[in-house]
């Protein structure tokens, strides 16, 4: 800038500072109230854990992190520390931003991250390691998808897909048994999934057939699946909202990608209240998702951090997530309610790929499918 | 051959024109006397069908002109403030009626051409518009409605705002032009020098309504 | 014209350094951040040398193409009557108008999704039609505050000249409403080509635009450098497109002079069956969804109920919408400020070029730029930027409204240009002659000629704050959520009195925005613009 106009422009700065200041402080006031149900202001009890000043750790999850609402008062009671969500869009979109902001994380702890970005998540750097005791009470093979401890696994669920029961019963037709049902002739136009480039479910499908049929013939049989007319659409909540015929949008489609947990959630969401799951499972087209949650690096407040991976993988939470967010909990001691033992089933051999050969073929992958399905 | 027959125009409660009726035989000039607001401009509007009266008839050699559109009744008009197409050359703006009728290109030029020397104004055709002067754009403004060849040319206060100088020429020459070709003109105007200069019939506008007293 | 100097020209450094700024710190240090981050050599050429990509930038050319030629067939008629007549509920028409232009594509998305035959979903013609319902405003108050500037006894000499209706239109009222034209036309074009959240929600998987496609590629395939590319592709292409037509537009604004027109009632009765009909007509399409969105938020388990507007204003079970009264209030908050800052700078850069040398045409062009960024690599671009040192703003809540006035302030430029170049040379310099010291004389002046352009300009700008969705969706939220990002969420989870509820806010965003609009609208009602 010439400085002739230096009077004027810091006379500009000044104002900046002041307008942005002010701000600034109507925003930390509006933020005190309005924050949602997780930040209480409990009086600080005598904790196990002392810090200097009271700690507020931020929490990073996606959109649809609904654990129920206080769940973290104990943990606050507890330690002193309060918890903070900050939603930041989709996993895709978490797992990008965590991974561009490194060493300068946006909060201290983040939850969301699955096996499908797990490398993306590892190659950044976006953790740091961590053991937490609650591994000790986990299936061992979850444990083993990530050997560094870099992340710790908090949830598991299956991606399968969902069929109608009702529409079958109608049409006296068997449903589909094993992957290579959908793709014959009498399965024609009747599959709806989310696409893998976008949706977490979509993926999942897309590595269960990779898995299935192996990295040479997947193609083949995608090829064979878009002749059979299956429908592509944007995301889960379309294709099992809008288009699935077993579902509240009564669609016109009786297959659908979704959920394992999705049949005991339409019993649980049922309203008047039914006492037979309406959907079911296919369960030889299952492919394992497992989630994790891990300490960012860089974060100021390690150790706070690791406190709350280790209340994230304890009991008392764990128990709350097959209600809240239909995922199955990791740790062996946590309880499953009722109505998923009862209406949900888990395929004992899931469909599974190592999520490193995940990490070097993703790309690859999808570019193939794109070509394939899409145009 | 124009009769304009008990025209009554009200703008909500406001009575402009009162029942008022006129006679301009074919070739005549009349002017037609008014202060301002005394609703000669609306006068001139609603004879060239640009304000539907709430009373009344308009007759154009014998024929009713209360169904006839605007495009349609060979009717010309110079407004107050001249409205020259800004984005039209000088001889765009005149050949505009031809082109609507649909006159070849060469003829075109040649009638623009002619009418532009009979205003005073030859060689102006590539002008821009927003370079001429008061008394040039007025002349085109003339020029323009005259080249169609109406039936009747309106002219609303053709003359006001003008030096005296411009004034009393263009007077002149308006005069004279009209004279020429003979074309039946109603010129509505304050001045009543003016008036009595260019026309062959002077009328108040208010002695022209009905309903006096 | 003229060979006076420009007025107040020692003024314009003072003036163009605010606006120079905003774009330096906001936009263009957040965009090398992210370049810097992502670009590489290699990348580009893998992108041209993919197959994929040709498709993709024809595809984005065309669909932005037919949207801006469809949006102004469907935009002339009512801007038309907008600007020419006075009818009852012209206010209201007006407010519909531009509420659609202010929703959120996440709730237009979800409103044409319901009220679409399930043979248009996932087509490009639904995307069209999107773009043509948001679009619409933006021809109806840049297209119509010329048009009420054109004297009406114009169109009356040609109709004394013999030419027909149709004939006056096509030689008379779209030649003087070029400019006015090509600018409506030049932001709905950059509008439709980056636009983001109806591609995904209408066009479906198969249908990609440069735009979905850097989204995919950097946040899902973890291509930052093709994405990047992408991006710098769109930029250089839009950013040369803007530049030929503000330099084709520069010769030809107009300084009519004289503004100020009557809108008159509708006399005839062919006129008043038209315009009436337009209106109800437009009235009627622009209503359309708005409905559909009222009729999914009383739709619960596939039957009429209350329960989701119990659920968020007398919460309880269910209720998932902890305090839907925060999220109006953040969002307000949000669009005030940005209000406030996009007008005043807005001003400011209007005045710089209008009072400046042909140099400052250069802002003018640079004021469009983040219109033609993708709002993706931008709020990535963010994101690194004001993570750290120097100017660590992450915490800070004043983020998302600067990236909303980076938005606005295209818009709030390309309306109050012509007003402020339209002030007559003539009054400023009666003014001066009478004593008046130039500051006295841009207040006494200017500003009152200016300043119902500048309050219809910002209640714009509010209105774009309210429903902007797509870059501060990469502006991770601490605190509560502004309304059109909790709508997003909610529509984006399962349970149908989830759904219901988010259809709920959706409606409440609409009714807010029809009011606020109006309201400040209503402050004018006579005019749309001056």
């Amino acid at each position: 800038m010439p400085n002739k106009y230096g009077g004027a422009f810091m006379q500009c700065l000044l104002r900046c500072a002041a307008g942005a200041t002010l701000a600034l402080s109507a925003g930390c006031a509006s933020s005190a109230a309005s924050s949602g149900a997780v930040a209480l202001a409990s009086p600080v009890p005598a904790a196990t854990f002392t810090s200097a000043a009271p700690v507020t750790l931020t929490l990073l999850a996606y959109d649809s992190f609904t654990p129920s609402a206080g769940m973290f008062d104990a943990f606050t009671k507890e330690t002193g520390i309060e918890v903070q969500l900050a939603l930041g869009g989709d996993a895709g979109e978490l797992v990008t931003k965590a991974a561009l902001t490194a060493g300068t994380p946006e909060g201290d702890v983040l939850w969301g991250v699955d096996n499908t970005l797990l490398s993306r998540a590892l190659q950044a750097g976006m953790f740091a390691p961590y053991a937490s005791p609650n591994l000790a009470h986990m299936d061992a093979a979850v444990t083993a998808l990530v050997p560094g401890h870099a992340a710790t696994p908090v949830d598991t669920g299956d991606v399968c897909i969902n069929y109608d029961i009702a529409w079958f019963k109608a049409r006296n037709l068997a449903p589909p048994l094993t992957l290579q049902d959908l793709a014959s002739a009498a399965y024609k136009d009747l599959l709806v999934t989310p696409s893998p480039l976008t949706s977490s479910p979509g993926l999942a499908f897309l590595l269960a057939t990779v898995a299935q049929f192996g990295e040479d013939s997947w193609q083949a049989y995608w090829k064979q699946l878009r002749g059979n007319g299956v429908l592509v659409v944007d995301g889960w909540t379309e294709a099992y909202y809008t288009e699935f015929s077993g579902s509240s949008g009564k669609g016109s489609r009786p297959l659908v990608v979704s959920y394992g947990s999705s049949p005991p959630a339409e019993v649980i969401y049922a309203d008047p209240p039914i006492s037979e799951a309406p959907t079911a499972v296919v369960l030889r087209t299952c492919f394992r998702q497992v989630e994790f949650a891990g300490v960012l690096r860089g974060t100021a407040h390690e150790r706070e951090a690791q406190l709350l991976v280790d209340y994230l993988t304890s009991v008392a939470f764990q128990e709350d997530l097959p209600l809240t967010m239909f995922v199955y909990p990791v740790h062996q001691a946590a309880a499953l309610p009722e109505a998923f033992t009862k209406y949900a089933q888990r395929p004992a051999a899931p469909l599974q790929l190592d999520p490193a050969r995940i990490a070097t073929q993703r790309s690859t992958w999808l570019d193939e499918w794109t070509t394939l399905v899409l145009r | 051959m124009l009769q304009v027959r008990s025209i009554t125009l009200q703008f909500g409660a406001r009575v402009v024109l009162d029942c008022v009726s006129l006679q301009v035989q074919a070739g005549e000039i009349v002017a037609v006397l008014g202060e301002s607001g005394s609703g000669k401009t609306t006068l001139l509007r609603v004879i060239a069908g640009l304000e539907t009266p709430s009373a009344g008839t308009v007759w154009l050699a014998g024929a009713n002109l209360s169904a006839t559109p605007v495009h349609q009744r060979s009717i010309g008009m110079v407004f107050q403030d001249n409205q020259l197409f800004p984005h039209l050359t000088v001889a765009e703006n005149v050949a505009y009626a031809l082109r609507v009728q649909g006159v070849a290109a060469a003829q075109r030029q040649q009638r623009v051409r002619a009418m532009l020397e009979l205003v005073g104004l030859p060689d102006f055709e590539e002008r821009a518009v927003g370079q001429l002067s008061g008394g040039e754009a007025k002349r085109v403004a003339v020029a323009r409605a005259l080249v169609a060849a109406p039936q009747v040319l309106l002219l609303d206060e053709p003359l006001s705002g003008l030096d005296s100088a411009l004034h009393a020429r263009l007077l002149a020459d308006f005069s004279a032009l009209l004279r020429a070709r003979g074309t039946t003109t109603l010129h509505v105007t304050h001045n009543r020098a003016e008036a009595e200069a260019i026309a062959d019939r002077v009328v108040e506008i208010s002695s022209l309504s009905n309903n006096q007293p | 014209m003229s060979n006076s100097p420009a007025p107040y020209r020692s003024a314009v450094p003072w003036l163009a350094v605010a606006p120079a700024l905003l774009l330096l710190v906001f936009f263009s240090w957040p965009l090398a951040g992210i370049v810097a981050r992502g670009a590489r050599g290699a990348a580009f050429v893998a992108l041209f040398a993919n197959p994929a990509i040709a498709p993709v930038l024809w595809f984005t050319t065309w669909q932005a193409l037919a949207s801006t030629l469809l949006t102004l067939l469907a935009a002339l008629p009512v801007t038309h009557i907008l600007a020419r007549y006075q009818f009852a509920g012209r206010r209201v028409l007006l407010a519909l108008v531009s509420t659609a232009f202010v929703l959120p594509t996440v709730v237009v998305g979800a409103a044409f999704l319901a009220l679409l035959p399930p043979a248009w979903h996932r087509t490009a013609w639904a995307i069209i039609a999107a773009h043509v319902y948001f679009n619409c405003a933006v021809v109806v108050r840049v297209v119509g505050s010329r048009w009420e500037q054109l004297h009406p006894h114009l169109v009356d000499a040609a109709r004394t000249l013999g030419a027909s209706p149709l004939h006056i239109l096509r030689t008379i009222t779209l030649p003087l409403l070029r400019p006015a034209l090509s600018a409506a036309s030049a932001v709905v074009f950059l509008f439709s080509f980056t636009s983001y959240g109806v591609v995904r929600l209408l066009g479906g998987p198969a249908r990609s635009t440069i735009e979905t496609e850097i989204y995919l590629r950097a946040v899902h395939l973890d291509d930052l450098s093709g994405a990047t590319a992408l991006s710098l592709l769109q930029l250089a292409v839009l950013a040369l497109l803007m530049w030929w037509w503000l330099q084709s537009a520069a010769a030809r604004h107009s300084s009519s002079g004289a503004v100020f027109t009557q809108v008159r009632r509708p006399r005839t009765a062919a006129r008043f069956a038209a315009v009436y009909g337009i209106g109800a007509l437009t009235a009627a399409a622009v209503l359309a969804p708005l409905l559909a969105l009222l009729l999914r938020s009383l739709r619960v388990g596939g039957t009429l109920s209350s329960s989701g507007w119990r659920a968020v204003f007398a919460p309880g079970v269910g209720s998932v919408v902890h305090s839907p009264l925060a999220a109006v209030l953040t969002s307000l908050q949000f669009a005030l400020v940005t209000s406030i800052c996009a007008t005043l700078l807005g001003l400011a850069t209007a005045c710089a070029i209008a009072y400046g040398s042909r140099r400052l045409a250069l802002l003018d062009a640079l004021v469009m730029l983040p219109l033609a960024a993708s709002a993706v690599t931008l709020g990535l671009g963010m994101l690194i930027t004001f993570s750290a040192a120097p100017l660590n703003l992450r915490a800070a809540w004043i983020i998302t409204p600067l990236a909303h006035t980076l938005i606005a302030l295209p818009l709030v430029v390309r309306m109050l240009l012509p007003v402020v170049r339209a002030v007559p040379q003539g009054a400023r310099e009666a003014a001066a002659v009478l004593g008046a010291a130039p500051w006295r004389v841009w207040l006494s002046i200017d500003l009152p000629l200016v300043a119902r352009a500048a309050m219809a300009a910002a209640a714009f700008a509010f209105a774009v704050s309210l429903g902007e969705f797509g870059a501060s969706s990469f502006l991770t939220r601490r605190t509560t959520a502004t309304l059109p990002v909790e709508i997003a969420r909610l529509l984006a989870r399962p349970g149908d009195l989830v759904q219901a509820q988010g259809f709920v806010l959706a409606t409440v965003l609409v009714l807010f925005t029809v009011t606020a609009i109006a309201a400040v609208d209503g402050l004018r009602p006579e005019r749309l613009t001056i």
